[in-house]
Formats: C-alpha cells, structure tokens, sequence
C-alpha cells in the first residue's frame, strides 16, 4: 500500500523520533510512505488568526499537489496539519463557492474530495487494522504489563462533525494500541483535553497549568508511561514537565512520555536507536529497564 | 464559593448595536447568533477551569449586546488556545472558536481604524499573540515552511519590544536548552533547495488572498 505522506514543519527537526519511529512502524506494517514533494507549511491555527483566505490557500495548495502526484490518501501525523487539510478539503464539499475562492488562488484548481487526507491513527484504525497490528507484536516486550494512559490531546478527533474519527469525548483506538503492546489501559478523564501548546510562547502560566493538571491526573489513575500522537503535546507534557509539575503541585514525579508509534515500534521488537528513543526529554530508560529484568 | 452579584450595571447607551452583524460578516461568525446561553462552552473550557479570567459565554453575550470596545480591547479574547472542545459541545452549533479567531481579526483590523470612536488598542496579551501569529506567517512567507529557531527570535526581539524583549526568552532557556540537547533545533532553512518552488508559489496566494479580500 502506497499513500502520500505529509510530514509538516515540526516533524523534520523538533520531532524527528516521531518521524523516525513513524516510518520504521509503517515499514514493518507494509504500508510505504511517499513524502509528498515541494509541500508548503499549512498554516497550523496562527496563520488563520491573521489571513482568513490566505491560511485556506496554502493548504488547498497541498491537497492539489497531492492530487498532482496521484495519491489518493494523504497522511498527515502532525493532528494540527491533519486538521488543516481535512478541514479546507470538509468546506470544499460543502460549499461550491467557497471551493471556487480557494480555487481561484491557486494555479492548478484542486478537486474537492479527490484525495483523502486524514490522520495516521485513522490510517492505521481503517485501512491497516489492529489485528495486522496484531500479528507483528512480538511476545515478551519490554512495556507487558505497564500501566499507560493515552493522551489525544485537541485536533486528532475534534471538532468531531469535520474530522469524523471517533467520538470526541472518549476515543479509545490508542487504548486498543496499549492493549495490543501488551501493557493496561487506564481510564484517563483528561484524555482529550487541550494541553495548550498554541499558546506555548505568549502565556506561559496558562500551558503549564493546564499541562500540569493532565499530569497529575495520569499520576492519580497510576500511568507509568503516557501514549499519544501530537508532537505539540509532546513538547508540553515531555518538554516542559518539569515546570509544568512545579506550578500545579509541590509533589515530584516524572512520567515517560511516548509516541504511539515508539510505543508499536517497541512492540515489535525494534531496537530503541532507530526509534530514536533517545530524543525524549523524560528519559524512558527506567520503564524499559525494569521489565528486562 | 462566590455568591453571585452584580458586579456592574451595564450602560446600553454606548452600545454599538451593529457589532454583532460586524462580526457575523466576518468568516468564522456566521452562527453567532444561535448562541442560546446554556453555558455548555464555558463549562467545558480548560482555560476557565484553570482559573482564568476567560468566559465563552460572557464573550458571546457581550458581542450580542453590542459592548464592542469591552470585548475588543479586553484580555479575555486571546486567552483562547484554540481546543475545539467549546466548539465540539455546543448544542446549537456556534463555531466558538472560530469566533475567538474573526474577533481577533476584527481587533486587529480595528487598530487603524481612521473613526476615532471605533479605534481599538490591543492588550498586552494581545499584541503578543498577534505578533507571533505574523511572524508565523510571515516565516512560511519566506521559507514555504515555518523556520522555528528563525520566527521565534523575531518574536521575541520585536514581539515582546525591543531592547528588552528579548530578555523574555530567558523564560524558555531551559526547553531551548533541552532542544538543543537533543539535537531538535534547525539550524538552517528547511527544504531550502533550488528545485522547491514553494515558497515562491505561497507568497504568490498571500498576495492574490489580500488583494480579493481589499
């Protein structure tokens, strides 16, 4: 299976053991990722804030290139450009005049509907399916048996009537994930609530607050290691954990946070290097370490 | 727990009842008006949760009633990080968020209004987040892709306002550091090469989008 791949800006550098992990998993999977070419940056929520039509244009201007190079699905892992995409490609079904305005900025139009982008864990849900996930576990790895929480943060499923993935309140495809590695799924009450990273830069109490809150809850439904699959919550629940414990609680903990991706990659047997385990700010090494033994 | 009280009698007379078509006009805040006040965005919000000054609901009303120079200039509209969940919960379908973001714009528009009466300042707070956004764009304007290291540094240098803005980033030494670490910070452009032609075609659509929305 071949699908286009959309990396976004923060996958080649800031994210790169997403990246990393990303392509070692959907290699073993049998999944190729194509990157799409001469992709431009989509704008994420801040380009919107300042130029409605423009923000529009340089996503159409992606999903007309992946027309282009003939992919009919498009995956973005970054849930800020997946959201993007599938929302420019969601208001061009629905509204012709709007589609022709898009159209109208660019210089070869973009057919509304003519390539699915989508979100990789709704790759990985609909077209490869948890039981080939399945098959290539290997038995005896070093997360049996942990207790984890998956984290979606804000845009892998909402707002739910434009990205259509699962059910914006309780999304439970990572759970399965967890369940799959071996390792127990935990309730988590604040698995979709926002961690705040738009606003990393600009109000620095308000994103260590509401990271710190998220924290302290995976701490109280006893989550050793937290899943999810947006690297802008990764560079608040890992980068920033510290300060962002600090400001909610006098406690001390650390929890190891993964990407779902490391999390599979481990699963089936690859070695921590290539997952670029290394490049997570918590350092994993405990988890790993006390199941080996 | 607080007992509610009327912290303030609100004055009509100064009201600008046409704010709320203004802002119904701008994309984003078509179904403002179906706001029936349950309450549902404000109770579902992270940031009041937190215990910021920040009230979906509030805003709305303010809007409906016409208090346009309370909701512009006030603190409260770029609180928002853009979660989606007000907008996911609402029973009548807002777009909340999307609100936020034409109200921010029609804040930003507004501070070169040539009407005296109808000028707004930006808060502080405002005017950070406004300069981020655009340094934001302005970097894919550049480079077609966003260069973190690049943008952030002007953002600071002349976001927070110079000589001093800079300083601010002293706040955030120790993710930089922790960046720099782990090796995460892009030293030089990204897909700065001859056969991309992508930043050429993006700023081709900034102008063709600014010049059909004049």
């Amino acid at each position: 299976m071949k699908v286009g791949y959309y990396p976004g800006c923060s996958l080649h550098k800031v994210a790169k053991e997403y990246d990393r992990s990303v392509h070692k998993v959907m290699e073993k999977l049998g999944v190729e990722l194509v990157e799409l070419k001469d992709w431009n940056c989509c704008g994420a929520l801040e380009v919107t804030a300042v130029d409605h039509l423009a923000a529009e244009g340089i996503v159409a201007r992606n999903l007309a290139l992946a027309e282009e190079q003939k992919f009919e699905q498009l995956i973005a892992v970054c849930p800020a450009c997946s959201y993007q995409l599938i929302a420019t490609n969601y208001k061009m079904v629905h509204d012709k005049n709007k589609a022709d305005e898009i159209n109208s900025l660019l210089e070869t139009p973009y057919t509304p509907n003519s390539v699915k982008p989508m979100h990789i864990l709704e790759l990985l849900r609909d077209y490869v399916g948890i039981e080939k996930i399945k098959e290539k576990i290997i038995p005896g790895n070093p997360l049996e048996g942990k207790k984890a929480v998956s984290y979606y943060g804000c845009f892998c499923t909402r707002p739910g009537d434009i990205i259509q993935f699962e059910d914006p309140d309780n999304p439970t495809f990572m759970d399965d994930l967890i369940e799959v590695v071996g390792a127990e799924p935990q309730f988590f009450p604040m698995k979709t609530k926002c961690c705040g990273a738009t606003q990393m830069l600009v109000a620095k109490p308000v994103v260590e607050t509401l990271t710190g809150n998220i924290l302290l809850n995976a701490r109280d439904v006893g989550a050793e290691f937290i899943l999810l699959a947006c690297q802008m919550c990764a560079l608040s629940l890992d980068g920033q954990q510290k300060q962002a414990i600090k400001r909610v609680t006098d406690e001390k903990f650390e929890i190891p946070v993964l990407y779902f991706s490391q999390v599979l990659g481990l699963g089936m047997g690859l070695d921590y290097k290539s997952l670029g385990l290394g490049s997570n700010y918590v350092s994993p090494k405990k988890l790993l370490k006390g199941a080996k033994t | 727990m607080s007992t509610i009280s009327i912290e303030k009698i609100i004055d009509l007379s100064t009201a600008d009842p046409n704010f709320k078509n203004e802002v119904v006009n701008e994309p984003g805040g078509e179904h403002l008006k179906k706001c029936f006040q349950c309450s549902s965005c404000t109770l579902t919000c992270p940031v009041t949760d937190a215990g910021f000054d920040f009230n979906p609901r509030k805003i709305i009303r303010q809007v409906l009633l016409g208090m346009r120079k309370e909701v512009l200039e006030s603190t409260a509209i770029w609180q928002c990080v853009g979660c989606y969940e007000c907008t996911d919960r609402c029973p009548q379908n807002v777009r909340f968020t999307e609100i936020i973001e034409a109200l921010r714009r029609i804040a930003v528009r507004n501070t070169k209004n040539k009407d005296k009466k109808k000028r707004t300042k930006l808060p502080k707070q405002g005017k950070h987040k406004h300069s981020f956004d655009k340094r934001f764009s302005e970097s894919i304007w550049l480079w077609g892709r966003t260069w973190e290291p690049e943008y952030i540094g002007r953002y600071f240098m002349y976001g927070r306002g110079l000589p001093f803005g800079a300083l601010i980033g002293f706040r955030y030494i120790s993710m930089i550091l922790g960046m720099l670490k782990k090796f995460k910070i892009e030293f030089f452009p990204p897909g700065f090469h001859p056969w991309n032609s992508n930043a050429r075609k993006v700023r081709k659509i900034y102008k063709k989008a600014k010049s059909i929305q004049k």
